[in-house]
């Protein structure tokens, strides 16, 4: 296999598209303080027993964006130009059907495939990664490109650091050959030093050192040629992708006909203006399935999507469920003119003329603690796009951190996972959502979470997808 | 906020649809992937400035590609994908459990076509 790639920097027509959609005028709801109440209370909340008004917090631990979004506009719903009367019926939404779920695991999802020591924090984040990394260096490449610094640091950037590639193909040209050389890395004592100084990983620096002792050949004099400024940025991109470069610990799910499996859909996204999207979703009700706010109203792109088509429980070519084209959207002010990551949270609503099997049912979900999140095994599973197409993978793990509408975890995603559910399993079996997984990052990925101005609309736009069944 | 727009196709220059694209790594980003339309087009929207590597799954997977995004700027893509060359299959035959083809057999080990008078 080759690839070869250009790329080009120019001036964008900058800007965001005016929102499509129109509010509905919903009053701001109540707000809370997650610091508070029990878990049986919260768990109370899922099946729609507790509406506990509380104290809030919201100002603190928010993602940074450059738009500032109060909560009292920010929840507030807003529908796609196309969506349906958006007349709520009561509290008549669906049970908890993940309650009757057989699994006898109370905490921690069963995947063939799946180790429980798999879930482990310290698999990121131990020694091994390096071994891991050195690996995937690949043999005999005759392609050079590169500057001095691609000359010295290439090697160990291929197997450890992509984004460090990045800076030295820049440096070396525009066309670009696959990137490959069969060496092993040899660092200078200079750079390594340099390395120290950036604060960069002892364990780190030390494989590196092993790495030069054992080529056992003298450095090339051009290396003492690196400046810090690269150095600086080796630096960087170490620590950046500490923790991803881990092993890929994520599990195909086989048998996606299963509970929960067949409650997650694929999303395959038409824009407005006819650019391709993938994602993921969940139902939350029998006609309502949850996702990131950037799936049903994409900045850049025109906002409110032409279509998406909602294939439940996909594996590969097999559509164990009919998929539906939906074209009905719904999001929040905080999302859709606010851009905010915080709200990065919506719904589809498929029509009311689609055949939906009744048999998939739908996830719980509900809002907690910040302990009670932290305490809790965390899983998620959707449909990234690099694994085969329309294959769903699964992955639990810890949560890193959570902020007051945040939560982030080492959880393996890629993109196409945006929208995916982030649960846990309490000990009676049943499968609550606290989280819909949107965000990937280097330094860790996230999901918007479950608060209690969430958890309303997300009641609000059920019970509307239940009244039109 | 910038943006990566970018084209992919084979290496007879024709586009390819349907190639899921994903980012790797880098700044935080929507987790969506991108596909490639009918003209073989893409576009990540959005992104903050930053590193980012980005990599493409269609008939073959391309390497990690390194792509920088900067403030108010598109960063353009092209990426050719070439099949791989199906491995040419091994003719070397262990002799040990092996008899090779003959096309003539020699007097020393031909059996003549025997029966009864």
């Amino acid at each position: 296999m080759e690839t070869k790639h250009r790329v080009t920097q120019q001036s964008s027509r900058s800007g965001y598209l005016p929102t499509n959609g129109n509010g509905n005028g919903y009053a701001p709801v109540a707000s809370y303080d997650d610091e508070t109440g029990t878990a049986e209370e919260v768990v109370e909340e899922v099946a729609g027993a507790s509406e506990a008004s509380e104290a809030t917090d919201y100002g603190a631990g928010a993602t940074a964006e450059a738009t500032t979004v109060d909560d009292a506009t920010g929840h507030r719903p807003i529908s796609s130009p196309v969506s349906r009367s958006t007349s709520a019926s009561g509290e008549n939404g669906m049970s908890d059907e993940s309650a009757a779920e057989t699994d006898t695991e109370s905490t921690y999802e069963s995947v063939e495939g799946w180790q429980e020591s798999q879930s482990t924090e310290a698999d990121a984040e131990t020694e091994p990664v390096i071994e891991a990394s050195y690996a995937d260096v690949e043999s005999t490449g005759n392609e050079e490109f590169f500057g001095i610094l691609a000359g010295i640091l290439l090697p160990l950037a291929k197997a450890v650091l992509p984004t460090l590639a990045g800076a030295a193909v820049k440096q070396g040209g525009k066309l670009v050959k696959s990137i490959v050389r069969g060496k092993k890395p040899r660092l200078s004592p200079a750079i390594l030093q340099m390395l120290r100084q950036q604060g960069v990983n002892p364990l780190i620096i030390k494989q590196l050192e092993l790495g030069e002792e054992s080529d056992g050949e003298a450095m090339d004099s051009e290396s003492d040629a690196t400046d810090e400024t690269s150095v600086e940025a080796l630096a960087q991109q170490i620590e950046a992708l500490e923790v991803v470069i881990g092993a890929d610990d994520r599990v195909q799910v086989q048998n996606t006909t299963a509970v929960p499996w067949k409650r997650i859909c694929h999303l395959r996204i038409q824009a407005a203006n006819g650019k391709l999207y993938l994602g993921t979703g969940f139902f939350i009700g029998p006609r309502t399935i949850l996702t990131a706010g950037h799936c049903v109203y994409i900045h850049g792109q025109g906002g409110w999507p032409r279509q998406i088509v909602v294939t439940p429980g996909r594996n590969a070519a097999s559509t164990p469920f009919n998929p539906i084209t939906a074209t009905a959207f719904r999001s929040v002010q905080g999302w859709v003119n606010g851009k905010s990551r915080n709200y990065d949270y919506g719904v589809i609503q498929l029509p009311k003329n689609a055949s939906v099997s009744p048999s998939i049912g739908s996830f719980g979900f509900g809002q907690f603690p910040d302990q009670f999140l932290l305490d809790k095994r965390l899983n998620t599973a959707g449909y990234p796009g690099d694994k085969p197409a329309g294959t769903m993978w699964f992955n639990g793990r810890k949560a890193k951190a959570v902020t007051s509408r945040t939560i982030t975890y080492d959880l393996d995603t890629a993109g196409g996972q945006s929208g995916s559910p982030v649960w846990f399993k309490d000990p009676a079996g049943r499968r609550v959502v606290v989280g819909i997984h949107t965000n990937g990052a280097s330094s860790g990925n996230s999901a918007t979470r479950i608060t209690k101005p969430v958890f309303d609309n997300l009641k609000k736009w059920r019970n509307e997808g239940s009244s039109m069944a | 906020m910038g943006a990566i727009r970018g084209i992919v196709r084979d290496t007879r220059e024709k586009a390819l649809a349907d190639v899921t694209l994903v980012i790797m790594a880098g700044p935080p980003h929507p987790d969506l992937g991108a596909v490639t339309d009918a003209s073989g087009k893409f576009e990540f929207g959005s992104l903050q400035p930053g590193r980012y590597v980005i990599k493409a799954y269609g008939p073959v997977e391309s390497d990690d590609l390194p792509v920088r995004v900067q403030a108010q700027q598109t960063a353009y893509v092209e990426i050719w994908l070439e099949a791989a060359l199906p491995t040419p299959k091994e003719d070397f035959i262990d002799g040990s459990n092996y008899v090779g083809e003959e096309n003539y057999f020699g007097e020393e080990n031909y059996f003549g076509e025997e029966g009864s008078q």
